[in-house]
């Protein structure tokens, strides 16, 4: 990864979301684009940090229900 | 190259700037530097208030001075022809964000673009960490284009915090204690089945029979046939109370007379019985202590009637009769004379007939008591034969009803009678006789043959059961749902643990790269400026705590590094800062190479202006410089060397 490269940190996060963590194997799809939705905008919310935990925790529990039922 | 200044127009500084405002910097799509030469004092710093504005949020040095410049300014792609035109631009307030059309060229150039003389300095010492100078750490970052990758990192850090702050085992312990209440702490932890037990055992209590439950859903069905059959419950209640209850009275009084047969007799049973016997063993006991108390009391009578009485009266006669002096002192009796024939035996005699009479006295004392308690025996045994008629009569056991009360009434008798034990000995073992044959023989075969009788159960109870099932019926459910809540929760958290795990690892090394290329590049141009001196070893060392760069310098070994202030010279200080700003630009600011610098290098003495010539010539070749000067012999040297590379040169002269 050249300098030039990593040095654009939007290019820097997308080389790790097309390619870390594409593979659906080891990350979570869901959670791979939660993340990407919260925090890979050029201008992240000032709250970016505790509305993912709380998209997150959201995640969680619809899927808790989905498999109660 | 990408986005290049083609026009530029500057109004509203000053009056100075106002007349050279305007700058055509670019010819077709190659961009064109330019140097200005002005004196000190007409206000050419104007010219970095007036672009930094254009280029900054929020607050720039313009508004802290008051000024509001208008800047209109065309951009161009360099290589897709693209252009870009802001007209004067009127910011009316400091929250005034950047214009849309210029945020991604800056986005995409996110290094420091203007560099003042006194910015120099303020690199190196301000940015230091442990200062009060957070708001300058961040410049520096943002300054090295990492402020995003902060951001970021910064997020990742709140939701990591956020996702191991929420704890569901609060929530658990709760449903867990409700289970706990709601089966009187029979069960007192989240065990399915056990509670399901519990609820049968529960239905087998109020109903008589037991329900199956083999799930929670099971629970459901429980609390429905609890409620259809709660009238039933009730009605069968009403009716069943009076019976049950007499049943049950008759059995409690036939085992307190007879209790059931215990395998071993009780080694330590007393003679006069013990709790465990019952009434009618307790009135033979009783009868049997009062005869014998009796009994024994005549036998001390008689003897003490022989030995003192008589002895005391013969032995007065004899006194009397006599007359002899020397003679015992009560009776006047010469001792040889006397029963007792000397004093000595007469004291023994004495002393023994008193003890006779003392024990005696204890003797009928005993005897008072045995009788009291035969007496007591029997009137219990009188009240409770008049129970077992009472009881039968509500069980139509009429037969037994009418011994019970014969017998009840032959007790009486006995006890207000006022013969002595022994005289109506045979009276009562005849009546505890018949008592012992009507409560063997009669009334407890009689009970074996009733109907069993369930214990009617109250409209309360059986409401407070089925608020129980459904009570737990809605733990069991939550603490399902919680767990695969909790379950699911950790799956998501272990996903996204594991990508920031990676996306600060990468950080991490990306940092650590751009610090290396900071590192290398500013050595390099510190040495071109300094060529002579002892060159410093400089590290900028990323501190994660503060989030910022830690710059370093040393002159020995790379264990003795120090902060640069106090280590280096003032030319050396804004060299390093100098360094450092090129160096930055040089990384990130490829895609928008336009940089501005404000005589910044005044600071320097004439010996240095060739190597800043030198420097500006070659390290900035790849950029669209705006320059200004008041060094004439500086703005001279740089004309020379550069006035056929494309550059302009402008030399505003002060008014008269």
């Amino acid at each position: 990864m050249s300098l030039w490269i990593c040095s654009r940190i939007s290019e820097f996060l997308d080389s790790l979301f097309q390619e870390e963590f594409d593979d659906q194997t080891r990350y979570d799809p869901e959670v791979v684009r939660l993340v990407e939705e919260h925090l890979r905008q050029r201008s992240p919310h000032s709250k970016a940090g505790s509305q993912l935990a709380e998209a997150l925790v959201q995640l969680a529990k619809a899927r808790a229900v989905e498999g109660n039922q | 190259m990408s986005w290049i200044v083609a026009k530029l127009s500057i109004q509203g500084i000053n009056d100075v700037l106002d007349r050279v405002g305007d700058f055509e910097l670019a010819q077709e799509r190659s961009p064109r530097s330019i140097a200005i030469y002005a004196p000190n004092a007409p206000g050419k710093s104007g010219y970095a208030d007036a672009i930094e504005r254009l280029f900054s949020e929020g607050d720039s040095p313009a508004e802290e001075r008051g000024i509001e410049p208008r800047v209109s300014i065309t951009l161009i792609n360099s290589e897709s022809g693209e252009s870009v035109q802001v007209p004067p631009l009127v910011k009316t307030g400091r929250t005034d964000d950047m214009l849309p059309e210029l945020r991604p060229i800056v986005c995409a150039a996110p290094a420091h673009r203007i560099l003042r003389q006194h910015d120099l300095r303020r690199f190196v010492v301000d940015m230091t960490p442990g200062e009060p100078q957070g708001q300058d750490a961040a410049e520096l970052f943002r300054w090295s284009g990492l402020t995003r990758l902060e951001q970021v990192l910064k997020h990742l850090e709140e939701t990591t915090s956020k996702l191991a702050g929420r704890d569901l085992s609060w929530e658990i312990v709760g449903r867990v204690q409700d289970i706990a209440r709601h089966t009187n702490n029979a069960v007192t932890r989240y065990d399915e089945r056990a509670v399901l037990d519990w609820c049968e055992a529960e239905t087998e209590r109020h109903l008589g029979k037991r329900l199956a439950i083999d799930s929670v859903e099971g629970m459901k069905k429980a609390i429905r046939t609890l409620k259809r059959l709660q009238g039933r419950i009730i009605v069968m209640s009403s009716a069943t109370t009076g019976s049950y209850q007499a049943k049950l009275a008759l059995e409690q009084l036939a085992t307190g007379l007879i209790p059931p047969t215990r395998p071993e007799p009780c080694p330590e049973r007393g003679r006069r019985g013990s709790r465990r016997d019952g009434q009618l063993q307790v009135c033979h006991t009783a009868l049997s202590d009062a005869v014998a108390a009796e009994r024994h009391t005549e036998s001390l009578f008689t003897v003490a009637k022989n030995n003192v009485f008589q002895e005391v009266w013969d032995a007065a006669k004899v006194i009397l009769e006599s007359q002899i002096t020397d003679e015992c002192p009560v009776c006047r009796t010469p001792w040889k004379k006397t029963r007792a024939a000397s004093q000595e035996a007469a004291v023994i005699t004495i002393t023994r007939s008193l003890d006779e009479l003392t024990e005696l006295a204890a003797a009928r004392d005993d005897q008072q008591k045995a009788t009291r308690r035969l007496n007591r025996a029997i009137r219990n045994l009188e009240k409770r034969l008049a129970q077992v008629s009472t009881e039968a009569k509500k069980l139509s056991l009429s037969v037994i009803e009418t011994q019970a009360t014969e017998l009840a009434k032959a007790a009486s008798t006995l006890g207000t009678t006022d013969r002595f034990p022994s005289q109506m000995q045979d009276e009562c073992e005849a009546l505890l006789t018949r008592c012992h044959e009507l409560v063997a023989q009669r009334l407890q075969p009689a009970l074996q043959s009733l109907p069993h009788m369930v214990a009617p159960v109250t409209t309360a109870q059986v409401e407070a059961a089925i608020e129980h099932f459904q009570a737990l019926w809605d733990a069991l459910i939550r603490l399902k749902e919680l767990h695969r809540e909790q379950e699911e929760y950790q799956k998501v958290r272990r996903s996204f643990d594991a990508m920031a795990e990676v996306i600060q690892e990468r950080a991490a090394a990306l940092v650590n790269d751009v610090v290396a290329a900071l590192e290398g590049d500013v050595q390099s141009i510190y040495q071109t400026i300094h060529p002579t001196d002892a060159v410093p070893n400089i590290h900028i060392v990323p501190d994660t705590e503060s989030r910022t760069l830690r710059m370093q310098v040393g002159f020995r070994s790379p264990d003795e590094l120090a902060p640069p202030a106090g280590h280096l010279s003032e030319s050396q200080m804004n060299t390093f800062g100098l360094a450092l700003f090129i160096s930055s630009v040089g990384l990130f600011n490829r895609q928008f190479p336009f940089l501005l610098l404000d005589d910044v290098f005044a600071s320097y003495d004439a010996d240095y202006r060739q190597r800043i010539v030198d420097l500006v010539a070659e390290r900035l070749d790849g950029f669209q410089v705006f320059l200004t000067t008041h060094d004439w012999p500086f703005y001279s040297m740089l004309k020379d060397r550069l006035h056929d590379k494309g550059w302009l040169f402008e030399h505003i002269e002060e008014e008269e």
